[in-house]
């Protein structure tokens, strides 16, 4: 109990202090995040914990985000289309660059070939989260249009990364040394059931 | 309860735990200071986070002198509160009134969920004989106390004799109500099992329909002796039959819901508990029944008719260690410390008076039933504290009787925080002296620690 107690008092006073100090309350808790990842020695022990909050926490974000989502801010401004679309695609070319740039320095990584950054292409529940919180931030055009984008570049990268990834794992032989390994456990557990 | 180990805390721990506190509260004093008016819903989540993070750190601090945790929230509460540091505003501490609901219907969840038939079956000449005299002798005896000691209250001035026998029992009435919540907390906190942790929740817990009967009575006399105007009436009595019949038939329905749903699927508890907590409660108090009952008979019921009775209360208590952090931290910052200064004398003379009567009634009805002489002696010690109970029927009382409304408010504000923060205390050190703590077994926290050995000669 104090375990929880201690992180969603960290979490809620994070949210409260920092949005009073007009601070990104996002920002706050992510970094106090990434402390307990560096100093704490529990680490892990507390990161088995909290796994099982991620779908409780997340589930209600991504409804209230996609409840939020407004595309009548393109009727009257076709040009805002526009800068959605710019936006993804300066997206897509920079993780195209990134990929580039992985595969010219790393051995490993260039053994997968090319469009390795159609691979990082994926956004998840954190930008939605970020897109949402600037959209309640600043309400309006300009906040519906952020949470449109992070959006429309999650449910982009939804449907272009896995296929991209599960290409690139398969160049690079690790999807077959996965396979193997998974085969071998039942063969080892059999062993020692006749044993 | 359910068995758990409590670990000790080392020197170095403790050390961590007061800075990590002073830190706490500089990190809140210097944001409030730069920042003062900060309201709405994000100071309340803000105030939640402080009160659930400030409770821990000065409960696990408080358990070096043996304190209970529940007073360790309290302070917290009290120190925060609007009456002391004013880092938590007026606004804040009556938002957060909200969580009160979750915690009660957790609280009355796990009361009737401890019930166990055969144990109420057992102790039932103790609980009747102790709850018939308790009542009898506190309502009697608290109402002449108040009368004795009427001098000594400004708002009792200007009374006539009948007015003041009237509001002497109202305070009467206040007197022999109990606190479900504080009990549970210390129970919990201390995973104590033996006959006074039995007879204590037993009581409170059964207390409470006796107390809302009660009250109906009380009122019905004291209203025309207060107001000459007023007429004798019964048809209270039926609305309050109608009420208590009906909650009760409402828990048994809500209890057997939640056995089906245990068998069933059994999954998702918090979820079951939030809506419980907040939808179903807000349903009760619509058609006008006593959530506080139909949760204790929901609990009841799944312990007693279904086979997921130990699983329902091990999720009960995961979530209302972190729930009850907060209820009992916004408790500590809605009482009004204040009042303590001008009204301690008169408030610490009926609050001893009432300790008093508890202890001698709780002896004489146990010496009645023929109970164990360690019942006999600390049976008392789970009665003493006052909490949300008895300040519902002090706003309840006032705004019956609005001629002497804030008087009568200040003085049982008063004498509940002195319940409040004394009763627990009390309680958790008859169960560490009689060892149905569990945080008294070797190698756990004792107030009375062994010497470390002697270094040895060279």
């Amino acid at each position: 109990h104090a375990v929880w107690g201690a992180f969603l008092g960290t979490a809620l006073l994070g949210v409260g202090i920092g949005t009073r100090l007009g601070l990104s309350d996002l920002t706050v808790t992510f970094v106090e995040g990434v402390t307990i990842a560096i100093f704490s020695p529990q680490r892990a022990a507390l990161r088995f914990l909290l796994a099982p909050t991620e779908r409780a926490v997340m589930l209600p974000t991504l409804l209230l985000a996609g409840t939020r989502l407004d595309f009548h801010v393109f009727k009257s401004n076709w040009h805002l289309l526009a800068i959605v679309l710019y936006v993804l695609f300066a997206r897509a070319v920079a993780k195209w660059i990134s990929g580039w740039m992985l595969g010219a320095t790393s051995p490993d990584v260039r053994a997968a070939g090319g469009s390795i950054g159609a691979g990082l292409l994926s956004a998840g529940a954190l930008s939605i989260a970020f897109g949402l919180t600037i959209a309640m931030r600043f309400p309006g055009p300009s906040g519906d249009l952020i949470l449109l984008a992070a959006a429309l570049a999650t449910a982009l990268g939804e449907i272009f990364a896995p296929r991209a990834l599960k290409r690139l794992l398969d160049r690079a032989g690790e999807l077959d040394q996965a396979r193997a390994s998974t085969t071998s456990i039942p063969a080892a557990s059999e062993q020692q059931a006749h044993s | 309860m359910s068995g758990h180990a409590i670990e000790k805390k080392s020197p170095a721990q403790r050390v961590f735990y007061a800075f990590a506190l002073a830190i706490l509260f500089t990190v809140m004093f210097e944001s409030a200071h730069l920042v003062p008016r900060f309201t709405g819903g994000i100071a309340t989540i803000g105030a939640v986070g402080f009160l659930l993070l400030a409770g821990t750190l000065f409960s696990e601090l408080g358990e070096i002198i043996g304190l209970p945790h529940l007073t360790g929230y309290l302070l917290a509460g009290i120190i925060a509160g609007p009456f002391v540091l004013h880092l938590i505003d007026h606004d804040t501490v009556t938002r957060l009134s909200m969580v009160d609901r979750l915690a009660l219907s957790l609280i009355a969840l796990a009361g009737g969920a401890e019930l166990k038939l055969d144990m109420v079956k057992k102790g039932i000449k103790s609980l009747a004989w102790a709850t018939l005299i308790q009542c009898l002798a506190g309502l009697i005896l608290m109402t002449g106390v108040f009368i004795a000691c009427s001098p000594l209250i400004p708002f009792t001035q200007a009374l006539t004799l009948m007015q003041l026998c009237g509001v002497g029992l109202l305070w009467g009435m206040l007197a022999i109500t109990r606190s479900p919540s504080a009990c549970l907390g210390i129970l919990s906190q201390t995973r104590a099992e033996g006959p006074i942790a039995r007879f204590s929740l037993a009581f409170i817990m059964s207390s409470d329909v006796v107390v809302v009967v009660l009250l109906a009575g009380v009122m019905t006399l004291a209203r025309p002796l207060i107001s000459p105007d007023a007429s004798f009436s019964l048809a209270v009595f039926s609305t309050l039959g109608k009420e208590i019949l009906g909650s009760i038939a409402l828990g048994t329905t809500i209890g057997l819901a939640l056995a089906a749903y245990l068998h069933l699927w059994g999954k998702q508890l918090l979820v079951v508990f939030i809506v419980l907590g907040f939808g179903v409660n807000e349903g009760i108090n619509y058609i006008h029944f006593e959530p506080l009952l139909a949760f204790l008979v929901a609990g009841f019921v799944v312990q007693n008719f279904s086979k997921h009775g130990g699983r329902f209360l091990e999720a009960i208590e995961q979530t209302g260690g972190v729930v009850y952090v907060i209820f009992f931290a916004s408790a500590g910052a809605h009482l009004d410390i204040t009042l303590l200064k001008t009204l301690w004398p008169v408030a610490l003379v009926l609050c001893g008076t009432r300790a008093a009567i508890t202890y001698g009634a709780s002896r004489f009805a146990a010496r009645l039933a023929g109970d164990p002489p360690v019942v006999e002696k600390w049976a008392f010690s789970g009665l003493i504290s006052q909490a949300g109970i008895a300040l519902g029927i002090a706003s309840l009382i006032v705004r019956e009787f609005p001629q002497f409304g804030s008087g009568f408010s200040a003085l049982a504000i008063a004498a509940v925080a002195i319940n409040e923060m004394i009763g627990p205390i009390i309680f958790k050190l008859a169960l560490d002296k009689n060892r149905e703590s569990k945080s008294n077994e070797e190698g756990k926290i004792d107030v009375g620690v062994a010497a470390p050995p002697a270094a040895p000669e060279h």
